[in-house]
């Protein structure tokens, strides 16, 4: 008798089951769906977060003091200082200590970081592979500086294309010194090229 | 007739082929992937290294040195010197880590100086990293040299940064300056507090 209930719950465990996975596969589906949307809805997101005329488009790399790596702010010139800031880390340099600008050119992954990551190991059949094929242009600004001890810095920030040159421009006309001079906005896209 | 042959076949074949990972894998074939990294063979070499044998307060690390037949992009050039600052720091070695130009580092008496000589350098690509995992490696190698302050050779290495799977360009730099720190606290005894 307890064999034959064990066989009969057995038997409901499994058609459970197969039902389970039956109904998983379109949640997975939805899963995916709504991975991708929350992806391209991130950057959207981040620059509704506070209101002003700026926005956090810019990503730090490295070299800004108290600031960890990845992470994103508004790059601008107040007063006699280049400050990286949004919300509430906030860090300077002074532009008469700038010694160098540079930008150059990179390209970035679209589905990039833990998100990135998480979606294309959801693609089946190895199809996340496709995705690494999305690429964005990218703009790198390299700012290298003296501290008042003599000591060299420098600090690499993240722009969308077109936009390094645009600081660096703002940058040279408060004062920072750049060896290369920055390109002319009717020039947009030719690359600096050294002396 | 000829299924049992394939068979026979089909099993020679599947034999071959495990001896031939069996063989690999003892031999380390797989040295340079990833599985590389949990080898014993690894680990036994590490547990042999002697002691780190000196020491000293503090460090003063210049700007990598990069030959003009070599072109190296600006932000990876910081980005390595940078990394390498924030990874020695973290070795916690030296009392105190100046940076290439500080003045301060002149009144120390014990000072040593690490200088970095960049030697090869391949830009790879993300996405093609990213698609086919096997291409678009971004390299970068650099030999390191720690001095004293008489400017005898206490330490030389040649290291290598790379990103091979997932990340941008310049986490290349970031390996590089990991791998820097391990050359340093290799070396060097921790820091008296």
């Amino acid at each position: 008798m307890n064999n034959r209930k064990a066989q009969v719950y057995a038997r409901r465990f499994l058609a459970g089951g197969e039902a389970r996975r039956r109904r998983i596969r379109p949640a997975r589906l939805l899963v995916f769906a709504a991975a991708i949307l929350a992806a391209g809805a991130v950057p959207a997101a981040a620059q509704k977060v506070e209101t002003g005329a700026v926005e956090p488009t810019v990503e730090h790399v490295i070299g800004m003091k108290g600031v960890k790596h990845g992470y994103k702010g508004a790059l601008t010139v107040q007063g006699d200082k280049m400050v990286f800031a949004w919300e509430k880390v906030k860090s300077s340099v002074p532009i008469a200590q700038i010694t160098d600008i540079f930008t150059g050119a990179d390209t970035q992954q679209v589905f990039r970081g833990t998100a990135g990551t998480v979606i294309k190991a959801g693609v089946p059949f190895e199809g996340g592979r496709v995705l690494s094929l999305f690429t964005q242009a990218t703009e790198m600004l390299t700012v290298e500086w003296t501290d008042e001890n003599g000591a060299f810095h420098g600090a690499i920030f993240i722009f969308s294309k077109g936009k390094a040159s645009e600081a660096k421009r703002d940058l040279v006309a408060a004062g920072a010194h750049a060896s290369i001079p920055p390109a002319e906005p009717a020039a947009k896209g030719k690359e600096e090229k050294k002396p | 007739m000829r299924s049992s042959t394939g068979n026979r076949y089909s099993r020679i074949l599947i034999r071959a082929a495990l001896g031939v990972c069996a063989t690999a894998l003892a031999g380390g074939a797989f040295a340079g992937s990833a599985f590389a990294q949990a080898a014993p063979a690894e680990k036994t070499e590490s547990a042999k290294k002697a002691p780190p044998q000196f020491s000293a307060s503090a460090i003063l690390i210049e700007r990598t040195n990069t030959p003009e037949n070599l072109a190296i992009p600006d932000d990876f050039r910081v980005a390595t010197f940078e990394y390498v600052i924030q990874q020695v720091n973290g070795t916690h070695c030296f009392k105190t880590v100046y940076r290439s130009g500080d003045h301060r580092a002149k009144d120390v008496a014990d000072l040593v100086t690490l200088r970095m000589e960049a030697q090869a350098f391949q830009k790879g690509s993300e996405a093609v990293r990213g698609a086919t995992t096997v291409k678009g490696w971004t390299t970068l190698k650099v030999n390191v040299v720690i001095t004293d302050a008489s400017g005898k050779t206490l330490v030389e290495k040649e290291v290598q940064g790379r990103v091979r799977f997932m990340g941008e360009n310049l986490n290349a730099t970031y390996d590089l300056g990991k791998k820097v720190a391990d050359v340093v606290k290799d070396n060097f005894k921790p820091a008296t507090p």
